[in-house]
């Protein structure tokens, strides 16, 4: 008597924005040598990109057009100071997770510096 | 247990003594008091991130007291609990040696409006007692009399409250260390030229930017933009500062300044971050058919 209705389902996926054009810009700066793409604090999601395909197709390009690049970090982590590691060399133990405490502490020697009782 | 099993279970004789150490209150003499202050201030300083075991050899004895008081009140960053700020800083106000060894000092959310408010008051002494503070991160509501009377010279400052701008720079000018700045500006008619004349980092929006960054040799920028900032002017003006910077990163809350307007000063820059990006999620239908 009832016929099986093929169900309609909302899934939510999670796109990726790419940012290409900003990310072309950004390797027009010709001393670039590390470049950080963060979420932090803004993102609920959890992390700026959520293809991880996306980010191993991509950033051989940019390491291509920007022989001066040689690291990029990508925030994983909505609150916390975690970071994934891109190398121009590719770490044998694939892409490094890294912690850093604040994104001054990573950019910023200075401060650093300061800390380790350098100043 | 026999008397024969506890001896051959004994522990070896420094064991012992650090059982001493850290099981009494009062100062005892012990072996490592003979130690040259050379040698302990290392062994002491390995300790730098376990605070437990400093509060415990800081009990030890006269001269491990100080040396753990020495690291314990250098970076003093309790969490946002009044009470744990109040020990603090009526702990400095009664010991001027204590207060003395404090270089980093981070208040966040808890003074009130209230000028009556004695903790305001207490913060106020804290501060005038840690003469040798470097680095202060202070986030108030409209205190910035908080400064008066205080002789410290900073290296680094981070004030997230801004109505009394003046006030502030008239502190500013008497810091003459300072080389790391937070600071969200919010009088672009007041003259900063020649204030912090050291500066090197500088964290805030573009006002803070065109106060600070003219005339002074910034290597490192955090440009956060505040709630309703233009992101597309032109940055020409900046464009024989920015030519200093090395590290650069840009965005949060309320996005950031158009990358083809920023990117083409930025000849010497080294490390970019693009900050508070935010990733898209859309809903999506999908026909799920039975198998």
């Amino acid at each position: 008597m009832f016929q099986e209705i093929p169900s309609l389902t909302m899934y939510t996926v999670s796109l990726t924005i790419p940012w290409v054009q900003e990310l072309q810009l950004i390797c027009e700066i010709p001393r670039l040598r590390i470049l950080v793409l963060s979420n932090r604090p803004c993102d609920h999601e959890g992390q700026v990109f959520n293809s991880q395909q996306w980010c191993e197709e991509s950033f051989p390009t940019l390491f291509a057009h920007r022989s001066t690049l040689q690291h990029i970090y990508v925030g994983i982590h909505y609150q916390l100071p975690l970071y994934r590691g891109w190398s121009r060399e590719p770490s044998p133990h694939g892409n490094e997770i890294f912690e850093v405490v604040e994104v001054k502490e990573a950019l910023l020697p200075e401060w650093n510096d300061r800390r380790s009782g350098d100043l | 247990m026999t008397p024969s099993s506890l001896h051959s279970h004994s522990a070896p004789s420094y064991i012992q003594i650090d059982i001493l150490i850290i099981g009494r209150n009062r100062y005892v003499e012990t072996p490592m008091d003979n130690l040259p202050l050379d040698l302990l201030r290392p062994i002491v300083e390995n300790l730098a991130d376990d605070s437990r075991s400093l509060l415990a050899v800081s009990l030890a004895s006269r001269e491990l007291r100080m040396e753990g008081q020495r690291i314990l009140f250098r970076r003093v960053t309790p969490p946002t609990n009044k009470d744990h700020h109040t020990k603090f800083l009526t702990a400095v106000t009664s010991s001027s040696l204590l207060a003395s060894l404090v270089e980093e000092y981070h208040q966040f959310d808890l003074l009130d409006r209230r000028p009556e408010e004695p903790f305001l008051g207490l913060t106020c002494r804290g501060l005038q007692a840690m003469v040798n503070l470097k680095i202060l991160r202070l986030r108030t509501s409209n205190h910035p009399q908080s400064f008066r009377g205080c002789t410290f010279q900073l290296e680094a400052l981070e004030w997230n409250d801004y109505p009394d701008v003046e006030h502030i720079l008239d502190f500013l000018r008497t810091q003459l260390q300072l080389r790391t700045l937070r600071l969200y500006w919010k009088r672009p008619d007041l003259d900063t030229s020649g204030i912090c004349p050291r500066l090197q980092l500088l964290h805030g929006d573009r006002s803070t930017m065109n106060a600070f960054l003219p005339g002074r040799h910034v290597t490192s920028i955090k440009w956060t933009p505040s709630n309703g900032e233009l992101l597309n002017d032109s940055v020409d003006h900046l464009s024989r500062e920015f030519n200093h910077i090395r590290f650069f990163s840009v965005g949060g809350w309320w996005g950031h300044h158009r990358l083809d307007i920023l990117i083409p000063h930025l000849g010497a820059v080294e490390v970019f971050e693009l900050g508070g990006l935010r990733s898209l999620s859309v809903p999506v239908c999908f026909k799920k058919f039975p198998l």
